[in-house]
């Protein structure tokens, strides 16, 4: 076979594969929809009683308790500030154990990614709701569920940042005869301090959304004012603390876009 | 002259496959300033990293100063490679920290694991760190970030971390191959001054041959693993370097 036949008949292969891909896709869509019911016409007719919804009960806002919303959103704000200081801090520790260029021994590696993944694949409202049997209704278990999932997630993605950095800095500190622990002062964490900035940002606005609903599961924050509002059919006030979870959210994002800016 | 690096019979196998050196044999003598020279592949870089372990060498002896670098253990191997200054064909500097401390990294062989951690580095270190980046021209660059400089400046930082550690050996890995014509002239200019001035001895990896010839006390030839030349520079023929290059003549005054 000539060396041209060849790579026709690759792409040729590429081309059947693709297909195949492509219909299997379409077919797993379709299998769910029908099977959880998914209905576009139904949902095209919800969208006018949606709407009514938010016209007459939501709208417009009462804002007679705002006073009493002032605690749970301190809470909310505070419990993504620890959470997020503390799970970098424990963040840091694994992944520099789970890099592939930085892990003390193979063994750490292993042991660090084992737990790392058994924490990540546990949502962290699970984690709280699981914590408020143990420590009761509060903001404590919704701390420590954002804590040990945000610990997970930025052990992993920390970990991935510190193996992108080139052997050739380590290498040269190596050569000079210096420590470990002067490879990772020296070399590892200058190079990594962007991406720690970064992911560190990203997972305090992830928390602050996670924060803002723990609630729901009953740990605390904003998430409780929505819930209690709620359950009360006081749909006016629900809209209130929504509206000032959002601003909340918006002001935030631009301060750690700004932050960024300055510092990357 | 006294002897600083002594080579028994080295040979490194990668992956029980690639032959990389085999069977080399070298002294080497204060002050002297010796070039590598062999075709892509022939196992200089190899042959550098084996002295100061930065591979581990598969069988043979290394000794520096006296004193067995491949039975060395983890202390030993550090103050080993503390008298040991290395320089890279790509710089490897930190390109986020600054020049000055990038020069500073030089002392890091002989402070603790503390002292390192909080960069605690002396008043005389600091003003030689600086002494030695005005000796080579980067007075203006001392508190810019590493990766502000251009390729010649940062070979040049490279040369003055490697010279602050004091070292008895240079081992300098294609310290040239990165860069354009001139800035390459200033810095094998500035290795080999340096070098002779302190009698430091050098081992420098080359492709080109005409520099070899043009620095060097005392050339060596590798080919496929094995050395095949060793003496000076006047008895390097053009016979011989065609020899050594075989089958790879066009690298000899390629500038890769
Ligand atoms: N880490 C490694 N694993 C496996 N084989 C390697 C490794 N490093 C080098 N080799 C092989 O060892 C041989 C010698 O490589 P080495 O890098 O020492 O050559 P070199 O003379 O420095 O070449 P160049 O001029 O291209 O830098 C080559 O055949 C190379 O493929
Ligand atoms: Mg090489």
């Amino acid at each position: 076979m000539s060396h041209k036949k060849v790579t026709m008949d690759l792409k040729e292969q590429k081309k059947i594969k693709r297909y195949f891909s492509l219909i299997f896709f379409l077919l797993i869509v379709g299998l769910a929809m029908w099977y959880v019911d998914f209905n576009f016409i139904e949902l095209a007719k919800s969208i006018p009683v949606f709407l009514g919804f938010i016209f007459t009960d939501f709208l417009p806002p009462n804002f007679s308790d705002v006073k009493k919303y002032v605690g749970p959103v301190l809470d909310t704000i505070f419990v993504a500030v620890i959470a997020t200081c503390v799970s970098s801090f424990l963040a840091m520790i694994l992944a520099i154990f789970m890099a592939s260029n930085t892990t003390p021994h193979p063994v750490f590696r292993i042991v660090c990614r084992g737990i790392v993944s058994f924490l990540r694949s546990i949502p962290f409202l699970l984690w709280a709701a699981l914590l408020v049997v143990v420590f009761g209704v509060g903001v404590l278990p919704g701390l420590l569920g954002l804590i040990l999932y945000g610990t997970a997630f930025l052990a992993r993605v920390y970990a991935e940042s510190v193996e992108e950095i080139g052997s050739e800095c380590t290498e040269a500190i190596e050569a000079v005869g210096a420590t470990y622990v002067h490879q990772l002062k020296h070399a590892i964490i200058p190079q990594f301090i962007p991406s720690f900035f970064s992911w560190t940002l990203f997972m305090f606005e992830i928390n602050l959304r996670g924060s803002a609903i723990l609630g729901i599961v009953g740990a605390g924050g904003i998430g409780s004012l929505i819930k209690g509002t709620m359950d009360l059919f006081q749909y006016s006030k629900t809209s209130t603390v929504i509206m000032i979870l959002i601003t909340m959210i918006l002001v935030v994002e631009y301060i750690t876009t700004r932050i960024r800016e300055r510092i990357i | 002259m006294s002897t600083i690096l002594k080579i028994i019979n080295l040979t490194k196998r990668y992956n029980d496959e690639t032959l990389a050196l085999e069977g080399i044999n070298l002294e080497v003598s204060r002050g002297e300033f010796i070039s590598v020279i062999g075709p892509s592949g022939a196992g200089k870089s190899t042959l550098l990293r084996c002295i100061n372990r930065l591979i581990e060498p598969t069988s043979g002896e290394v000794i520096f100063l006296g004193q067995h670098v491949e039975k060395a253990n983890k202390a030993e191997l550090r103050k080993i490679r503390a008298q040991i200054g290395m320089i890279f064909q790509h710089y490897n500097l930190v390109p986020r920290l600054s020049v000055l401390e990038n020069v500073l990294h030089g002392r890091l062989g002989y402070m603790s694991s503390i002292k390192g951690l909080f960069s605690l580095y002396s008043e005389e270190e600091k003003e030689e760190a600086i002494e030695w980046l005005r000796k080579v021209g980067l007075e203006k660059e001392i508190f810019k970030r590493a990766d502000e400089l251009s390729g010649g400046q940062k070979q040049r930082v490279g040369i003055c971390r490697a010279m602050m550690q004091k070292p008895k050996l240079i081992l300098a890995d294609e310290p040239i191959a990165s860069l354009d014509p001139k800035s390459a002239e200033v810095v094998m200019e500035t290795i080999y001054h340096n070098c002779i001035e302190l009698g430091i001895a050098c081992l420098v990896n080359l492709h080109q041959v005409e520099i070899a010839k043009k620095y060097s006390t005392r050339i060596i030839g590798i080919k496929s693993g094995k050395l095949v030349f060793d003496d000076t520079p006047d008895k390097l023929t053009d016979e011989m370097s065609r020899f050594i290059y075989e089958g790879k003549e066009s690298e000899m005054y390629q500038h890769q």
